[in-house]
């Protein structure tokens, strides 16, 4: 093997070490620091479908701090949410959002109501992708997490009765994927 | 006339002048095959002629020859075997030389003598001192790893001091004590490992019943033959090596931060249906460090180990002798700091010296000195006593989310008074102190009886070793605080500490002494003779004894008569014959000896005369096929230095115990009472291995490339069991340990090797092993009714029985479409995230009936290691990679579920299954117990760590420096070098050491040196 074809075979190797370094930092990559700011839910999707915003999430603002703090606020014309809690990015594909959880504690029977009991516990979301101004996150949950839990905006928890128990029961048990857009 | 003559003279000028221009001058080099070097004065002739030629100082020669085609040159040197050498077309000529001493007079070290190589036919792997002393190990049974076919080596912890792997060989056969008998310069000894690797001439590990038969009833799991250096008639030759090491734990356990622990703990107590343990702003505190006492993030395994310790070694030795005596001293030092901060104490220092003195007296009587001594002094941390396990398991497996290192008053940090903190553990709970100090001396005799029978020898050995330890511990204790803010009663913030555990000062607090003597002798005659040289035989019979007091305990005792008969026919033909007739005072008295018998056989085909005659010469440089059968023993039935081994010594005896008593006569007097003990087993014998081997020596292309290969089977009888699950409780007694089992062991070893020269400067080797061996229990005490795949019997030794996971639920449907689990004792309900169990037997549920054997035990079926060096002109470096697969370790406690005992969780807990990450995830759904669906008294196989890897074991790169340079000043050789050993581990195990066995994790790792070394010779 002569030298020059030597040193075109090296070439074209770092060529294409150089190149595979870079196919791997695309412009899909997080940036942390893109988290930081005020964001505007904009859209939910259920299982690709999307959902109609109800007022109070459509009014839900969330303020994320750079040091892992969250503050969210909501509003309707009846109602006024506050949540804050902490978030965490892991390998750079996942934010936890700790989040009021409220799950069923105790059963009703003939005379008694059931209760909720209510956890703030991380809630893990895969980041489809976060830019300055977009941030998608997607989970994959029970319908009733979504539904009555603090999930940026905490939903209305009914009575818990003996004519209800059945399907709450199975809404603690049936999962839907749901897509978060924010904006800022 | 005269013109007649003038024509005639014409024309015979003219013929002369033609016949010459026929001729060509050829030129060539001869080498050593095996070095490279140039032979000087080998001689070179042209067959059928007397025309010849002889090499120079370069190896070079030159010679007329007819023609360069169709010339066979018969090259031959004195040492070397002779060879024909046709000349094909070609100039210029290279010749290599293989040795002939090196095929007929190396000798390697078998079990009470040495063979020549050529003759031995038993399975040995052999490892010298060039491939041990320059690794970065603090002692000898680290360097085995991954170089010796037919030898596993495990080291389940680097802590200082106390980091000695363990060595089988060809796995194990018994489910007893598998430990392989040690034997250093001939005496049978306790251990290797501490002694000094520039002492070590060559460790042998014989293998097969042909070369442990004669160590009878200890040999059966195999021997280490350590053989230390000796003097050669020269003059005086010094060495000075010195070593500076920095060295660092491999793999640690990688703790969660503070924020993601507490919010772990949240989550396991709602998918356990508890409340919260941390509000939501005390989440945050964690998460952003607001409140750095309160809500802490300590991270104790940075703060209790260093990045970085150190070891030294250091050694000189001088060698050399006349006609009279040859000497080896030997005096080296090593030193090795701990990796814990705080620490005043972790250290270990080793004080190695060695004097061996070999005496030609006269003619006939020689006699040889063998002094070994060393002194081990280990400092360790008070708690450390008993292991690292207080300091290292304590670093990682306490929460950091719970105190703060230190207050902000300069206190130490706790929470109660059950909290030791990391920190401190090292530093203030006392200091241990054990020296232990080594004294090996024998002496050799040995006398030659050619006036009686040529070749006739009786020989002698006698020898002392002595081995005392000392251990002395200081005891202290600390206080730490618990530091909060509370309110008084105006609702004022103040700060608020509460003492936890009182200062004591550092006192004396106990010492233990311990002192093993053993004294050994034996006396014997050989034979060694060649009749017509053809025929060539060696015999060797002795008989010895030795005697072992171990600190209180009754001596112990052993003797036997060993003898070897060898022949060879025309360096073709090998048969041998060993035989051992020893016992042991482990068995009842008329029941203590036996016969341990091997045969083997061996055809050095090679040394055929239709190979030698007619294959290319060198192409075939070595071929031999060799087979063994024989039986040999095992009467270890436990650690004999260890206290609960006095209660299993003497199981042919009857014991009774103080025990009990009652209140009768006058006087409600109180009379204590006698129990019976376990019923003693009289015909308690030793464990009998038979043993099979087959394999081949090769070696081709003058050396060029060398394949070793090793089948055996071993069947292990008698294995000493406890039989109380078979024994049914209205017999009313307990039965001492019975020999009723039967273990099979078979497997194979290759080793390849391929060595080259590349012009005159570039040398490069290769060298594999690969070693396999696995075993299955045969007969043990399985109780009746045991379901097949549940019994021990019909699995390699130590195969778990547990449960299968096949992974988790994914949803209540896939819990609903799998067979149900809440047949499990104590499992109530099932939700997605939770293990799924295989459904062994099929029935539809998961039950009890569903354990099975799987897996594999701790001792490793494989193990493989290759090494690639290479050297160009004084530079060299060699590269070993190690490996091992097929074998398990518990992991349970701290190292397996997160805040298991309240502490600690990892980054794989973090993974955790969640309805997104399903299928992303290296953990189950998080529960406040181990695990939702845990099977009452089960193991479940996500327990068992995975013990297979791949290590980067050594790196080596150093550069000698030229010869022409270092002669001027009077140096003989000078060698610095650079080597490093656990350079980088790939393993399927992520955050422990695969060669961790301890079911909680809290053995240190194996460290990774950095090693700057320098040798010097003159």
């Amino acid at each position: 093997m002569n030298i020059p074809k030597l040193s075109r075979i090296l070439i074209s190797l770092f060529v294409t070490f150089g190149a595979l370094c870079f196919s791997s930092c695309n412009d899909e990559d997080i940036k942390e620091s893109n988290l930081s700011g005020v964001w505007t839910l904009s859209s939910i999707t259920e299982d690709d479908v999307p959902m109609t915003l109800s007022p109070i999430e459509s009014s839900l603002q969330m303020i994320i701090e750079q040091n892992g703090v969250y503050r969210s606020f909501a509003k309707d014309d009846s109602n006024t949410q506050s949540h804050y809690g902490s978030w965490i990015i892991t390998d750079n594909t996942l934010i936890d959002f700790t989040l009021d959880y409220y799950q069923i504690s105790t059963k009703p029977n003939a005379n008694t109501e059931g209760t909720w009991r209510k956890n703030h516990i991380p809630t893990r979301f895969t980041i489809l992708s976060l830019t300055n101004d977009e941030m998608v996150i997607r989970i994959k949950t029970y319908i009733a997490n979504k539904k009555y839990s603090a999930m940026f905006v905490e939903g209305t928890r009914p009575a818990i009765t003996t004519a209800n128990i059945d399907v709450l029961t199975e809404e603690f048990k049936r999962t839907r994927t749901y897509i978060y857009t924010f904006k800022k | 006339m005269k013109i007649k003559i003038l024509l005639a003279i014409a024309l015979w000028i003219s013929s002369l002048s033609i016949a010459a221009s026929a001729q060509t001058t050829l030129k060539g080099i001869v080498v050593d095959d095996a070095t490279k070097e140039p032979i000087i004065g080998a001689s070179i002739f042209i067959v059928g002629t007397t025309q010849g030629a002889v090499t120079d100082l370069d190896g070079l020669f030159s010679i007329t020859v007819p023609s360069t085609k169709d010339v066979v040159l018969k090259v031959s040197y004195v040492g070397y075997k002779p060879i024909d050498y046709k000349v094909k077309n070609n100039s210029y000529i290279n010749i290599a030389l293989t040795s002939s001493t090196a095929q007929l007079d190396e000798l390697v070290v078998v079990g009470y003598a040495k063979q020549k190589k050529e003759s031995v036919i038993g399975s040995i792997s052999s490892i010298d001192n060039s491939s041990l002393k320059a690794l970065p190990v603090s002692n000898v049974s680290q360097a085995l790893a991954g170089k010796l076919a037919g030898v596993q080596v495990v080291q389940p912890s680097g802590e200082v001091g106390n980091d000695e792997a363990n060595v089988y060989v060809r796995g194990m056969a018994t489910y007893g004590d598998a430990r392989p008998l040690i034997v250093v310069d001939g005496i049978v000894r306790e251990n290797f490992s501490q002694i000094d690797a520039n002492e070590i001439q060559s460790i042998n590990i014989l293998k097969d019943a042909s070369a442990t038969a004669v160590y009878g009833v200890k040999g059966a799991n195999g021997v280490i033959i350590v053989t230390t250096r000796r003097g050669s008639n020269s003059k005086p030759q010094v060495s000075i090596s010195a070593q500076f090491a920095i060295t660092q734990p491999t793999r640690i356990p990688n703790p969660l931060h503070a924020f993601e622990s507490t919010a772990l703990l949240n989550l396991r107590n709602s998918n356990a249906k508890s409340t919260d343990t941390y509000s939501a702003l005390e989440l945050i505190n964690y998460r952003t460090g607001a409140s750095p006492y309160i809500n802490p993030d300590t991270r104790w395994t940075e703060e209790v180990i260093k990045n970085s310790s150190t070891m030294q070694q250091y050694n000189a030795n001088v060698s050399g002798g006349n006609n009279f005596v040859k000497y080896f001293v030997s005096g080296g030092f090593l030193t090795q700091d701990g990796f814990y901060r705080n620490d005043p104490y972790t250290n270990f220092n080793r004080f190695n010296f060695r004097t061996n003195l070999d005496f030609d007296i006269t003619k006939r009587l020689k006699a040889s000195l063998s002094l070994g001594t060393r002194i081990e002094n280990r400092q360790l941390p008070a708690s450390a006593h008993y292991g690292s396990w207080d300091i290292y398991r304590g670093s990682f497996a306490t929460g950091g989310y719970k105190f703060a290192a230190t207050n902000p008053d300069g206190s130490l940090g706790s929470q109660n008074s059950s909290d030791y903190n990391p920190t401190a553990v090292a530093g203030q709970r006392g200091v241990h102190r054990k020296t232990k100090s080594v004294v090996e001396l024998g002496l050799n005799l040995r006398y030659e009886l050619d006036f009686l029978l040529k070749g006739l020898a009786v020989r002698g050995q006698v020898s002392y070793d002595n081995t005392g330890e000392n251990s002395r511990q200081w005891e202290e204790s600390y206080s730490t605080y618990y530091y909060t803010i509370r309110q008084d009663a105006l609702g004022n913030d103040y700060e608020s500490y509460t003492k936890n555990g009182n200062d004591n000062q550092l006192k004396f607090a106990w010492e233990d002494a311990y002192n093993d003597q053993r004294i050994y002798g034996e006396v014997g005659v050989e034979y060694s003779n060649t009749f017509n040289d053809i025929h060539s035989v060696t015999a060797l019979l002795l008989a010895n004894r030795s005697e072992r007091t171990i600190g209180k305990y009754v001596s112990y005792a052993d003797e036997g008569i060993v003898g070897r008969l060898t022949y060879d026919y025309d360096r073709r033909y090998f048969a041998e014959v060993n035989a051992c007739y020893n016992g042991s005072e482990n068995f009842a008295p008329g029941k203590r000896y036996a016969l341990f018998p091997s045969f083997a056989l061996g055809w050095l085909i090679s040394n055929e005369k239709f190979i030698t005659d007619n294959a290319k010469p060198g192409l075939i440089s070595n071929l031999k096929l060799r087979g063994s059968l024989g039986w040999v023993g095992s009467d270890r039935s436990g650690d004999i230095t260890k206290e609960e081994y006095q209660a299993l010594r003497f199981i042919y005896i009857q014991q009774y115990n103080n025990a009990g008593g009652a209140t009768f006569g006058t006087g409600d007097n109180y009379y204590s009472g006698i129990t019976q003990g376990k019923i003693a087993n009289e015909d308690v014998t030793w464990e009998t291995g038979m043993k099979a081997n087959i394999g081949f020596e090769s070696s081709f292309f003058n050396n060029l490339i060398g394949i070793n290969f090793d089948m055996f089977y071993e069947r292990r009888s008698n294995i000493l069991t406890d039989i109380s699950s078979i024994i049914p409780d209205y017999v009313g007694s307990g039965f001492m340990n019975a020999n009723v089992g039967i273990v099979d062991n078979k497997g194979f070893e290759l080793e390849v090797t391929h060595n080259n020269k590349i012009g005159k400067d570039f040398t490069y080797g290769i060298k594999g092993n690969f070693s396999f061996a696995r075993n299955k229990v045969v007969k043990k005490s399985d109780p009746l009714g045991l379901l097949p795949y549940q019994c021990e019997e019909g699995y390699p030794i130590g195969t778990p029985l547990m449960y299968k996971s096949i992974g988790v639920f994914e949803s209540y449907e896939d819990i609903e479409n799998s067979p149900s689990q809440t047949t499990l004792s104590g499992v109530t309900e099932i939700v997605p995230g939770d293990t799924k169990y295989l459904d062994f037997n099929g029935d539809g549920v998961i039950d009890i009936n569903d354990a099975f054997r799987q897996g594999y035990g701790t001792v490793p079926e494989i193990q493989y290691g290759i090494t690639l060096s290479a050297g160009y002109k004084g530079f060299d470096l060699s590269v070993l990679f190690q490996g091992s697969a097929h074998s398990q370790f518990v992991k349970n406690w701290e190292i397996m579920w997160p805040f298991s005992n309240n502490d600690n969780a990892y980054s794989e807990h973090w993974r955790y299954w969640t309805p997104e990450t399903s299928g992303n995830c290296e953990f189950i759904r998080h529960y406040t117990t181990y695990q939702n669906n845990e099977p009452s008294g089960g193991t479940n196989s996500i327990t068992m760590g995975n013990g297979d890897y791949v290590r980067l074991k050594n790196l080596e790169f150093g550069y000698s420096l030229p010869k022409s340079l270092i002669s001027k000043i009077r140096l003989s050789g000078v060698r610095v070098y650079f080597s490093s050993n656990n350079l980088f581990l790939w393993s399927k195990e992520k955050y422990i050491d695969p060669d961790n066995r301890d079911n909680r994790g809290g053995l240190m790792p194996q460290t990774r040196a950095f090693n700057f070394g320098l040798n010097v010779n003159f």
